[in-house]
């Protein structure tokens, strides 16, 4: 089935909208797992005979596959650069694959939690996610695709290397892992240049989820690791999962900081939650930058009890105003996007999120002090 | 000035060989050189040594021929994409110059055909682990034959040709 803009838009993935553990810091959890076929040139090398001698044989067997058999397909050159754009801010798709013309091809399940490219920097690539902090469900969707096409395909692997890859740094189980945090208290008080410092030292990475918006804006981040080596998937998971931990402990403590000190008059954490409620309350229009920084203040102040709902719960409301964030496409527009613009340059996505905001704000009440306090 | 050792003309062409420390001189006219095959390039004697770039072209040609690969061969495929054969992947015609450029490879018969930069690479020869390339079960015949005949080459650019001939028999029997 060919992929339809306006459906996407309207059906957010259910990865975004539910919580789970540890949701409030960690949004979700990111997969992605590449494979090639051996005898073929990578994509990056081939002809555009060989991408589609290698689409060929990949796509009819991934349709064939339980929950791609009504998948959402089309080659990339049916993709509009706006359509390409919003499933790269969605971290849908590679960069890579967002530049890819004819014989790749781009699949999505109904979930929309998997995400299969057909000649995209390797043959197969697949990005799979999981809401909240749970590892096991993330690898059990990621690995169920590449072990129903293992029946009928061999993929190109080394009993010593492991699965092949196009950089041979890469080679090995062929997964890379990514959690999604949440992380306002630790940017607010400056200290996520310290963390990363201390995380690369410990073979991860850390980068803002939103990369086009620049780095001080917005506090969502993703965590990931490099490409495991062949053998080291649960070594590799058990480390990403301590470090995550790690972080989680620390940015609660600073939220607890923090609170501490709103609560003994100090007017710095409250000052950032208010400035961000008023800007939705009164903003006409409002930018992508803004938009990232203000969700994640809303958030923090629904997680610390500062923002309540009577009749849905705050939670709720949130997830589809994040969710709005990753509909419009127009977060990674070449445009500075930081910059304040005159209203009437204001684009429609930035005058959609005002309306979105006026639902969030009537139905919501902020507090001086905590509701829970 | 010294004289041809074979007609008495004047010698044109001065030759040394030294084998097993002893050392053997030649002096010859170049009508003599011609008739004796010294500007015969697939002589492997002297000429090997004088006139090297020669010789390479014709182990080139050589080995082109053995693998069927003749240069008038069509120029379509990706293995006539392969001007060096013996740096270059004979499944995708990667060429080894590539690899060094952007470290990405063509294909993944191309982690057996440049294994040792690959592993050069990521340092494990310094650390002295084993090679996995060399290690792994068997290889395809066209990936056989690509090793082989990067030994060869490596062998002739050492000069080391009793065990280039050893290879290039090794070659014969593959075809």
């Amino acid at each position: 089935m060919a992929f339809n803009f306006q459906s996407l838009q309207k059906q957010l993935p259910a990865w975004f909208r539910q919580g789970g553990a540890e949701g409030d810091v960690v949004l979700g959890t990111m997969g992605r797992l590449v494979r090639n076929l051996p005898g073929h040139a990578f994509p990056g090398w081939s002809t555009a005979e060989g991408r589609k001698a290698v689409a060929d044989i990949l796509l009819p067997a991934i349709l064939e596959q339980p929950g791609f058999k009504n998948a959402w397909h089309a080659e990339m050159t049916e993709l509009d650069y706006g359509f390409r754009r919003a499933l790269l801010e969605r971290r849908q798709i590679s960069p890579c694959m967002a530049a890819r013309q004819g014989g790749c091809h781009l699949l999505m399940n109904r979930k929309q939690d998997t995400v299969v490219m057909i000649n995209e920097e390797e043959h197969l690539a697949i990005h799979s996610f999981a809401p909240g902090f749970d590892f096991d469900t993330l690898l059990q969707q990621l690995y169920r695709l590449p072990m129903g096409l293992s029946q009928a395909l061999d993929f190109a692997q080394d009993a010593h290397t492991g699965y092949l890859t196009s950089l041979p740094a890469e080679a090995g189980e062929g997964v890379q892992l990514y959690t999604v945090l949440h992380l306002p208290g630790m940017t607010i008080s400056n200290m996520v240049p310290q963390i990363n410092r201390g995380i690369e030292k410990l073979q991860l990475h850390i980068a803002p989820f939103y990369p086009h918006l620049g780095e001080e804006c917005g506090c969502t981040y993703i965590l990931y690791t490099t490409p495991a080596p062949l053998g080291a998937l649960e070594d590799t998971v058990a480390h990403l999962t301590t470090i995550t931990g790690t972080l989680i402990e620390r940015e609660n403590q600073v939220r607890a900081r923090l609170q501490e000190m709103t609560l003994r008059g100090d007017v710095f954490a409250i000052d950032r939650l208010n400035r961000s409620y008023g800007l939705m309350q009164y903003a006409r229009a409002i930018t992508a930058a803004e938009w990232a920084d203000a969700i994640s203040m809303l958030r923090l102040g629904v997680a610390a009890g500062y923002i309540t709902s009577p009749d849905a719960t705050s939670d709720e409301l949130l997830a589809e105003l994040a969710g709005l964030a990753i509909q419009g496409g127009d977060f990674a527009t070449t445009a500075p996007t930081t910059e304040r613009r005159h209203p009437r340059e204001a684009t429609a996505a930035e005058l959609a999120r005002c309306t979105a905001v006026r639902h969030f704000i009537n139905h919501t009440t902020l507090h001086t002090a905590p509701a829970t306090a | 000035m010294k004289k041809c050792q074979i007609c008495g003309k004047r010698a044109s062409i001065y030759l040394t060989q030294i084998i097993n420390g002893q050392a053997t001189d030649l002096a010859l006219c170049e009508t003599c050189a011609r008739e004796k095959g010294l500007f015969d390039p697939q002589s492997l004697t002297f000429a090997e040594k004088f006139f090297p770039e020669v010789f390479r072209k014709s182990v080139d040609k050589i080995v082109k021929e053995l693998i069927g690969q003749a240069e008038e061969a069509p120029a379509a495929t990706p293995k006539s994409r392969c001007a060096d054969l013996l740096t270059c992947c004979p499944t995708c015609g990667y060429k080894l110059e590539n690899f060094r450029s952007c470290g990405r490879l063509g294909c993944s018969d191309c982690y057996n055909v440049f294994a040792s930069e690959i592993r050069a690479e990521a340092g494990a020869e310094e650390s002295g682990e084993p090679l996995p390339a060399e290690e792994a079960a068997p290889v395809s015949p066209a990936l056989q034959r690509s090793r082989l005949e990067q030994k060869l080459q490596a062998a002739i650019e050492r000069e080391d040709y009793e065990t280039a001939a050893t290879l290039r028999d090794e070659l014969k029997k593959l075809n």
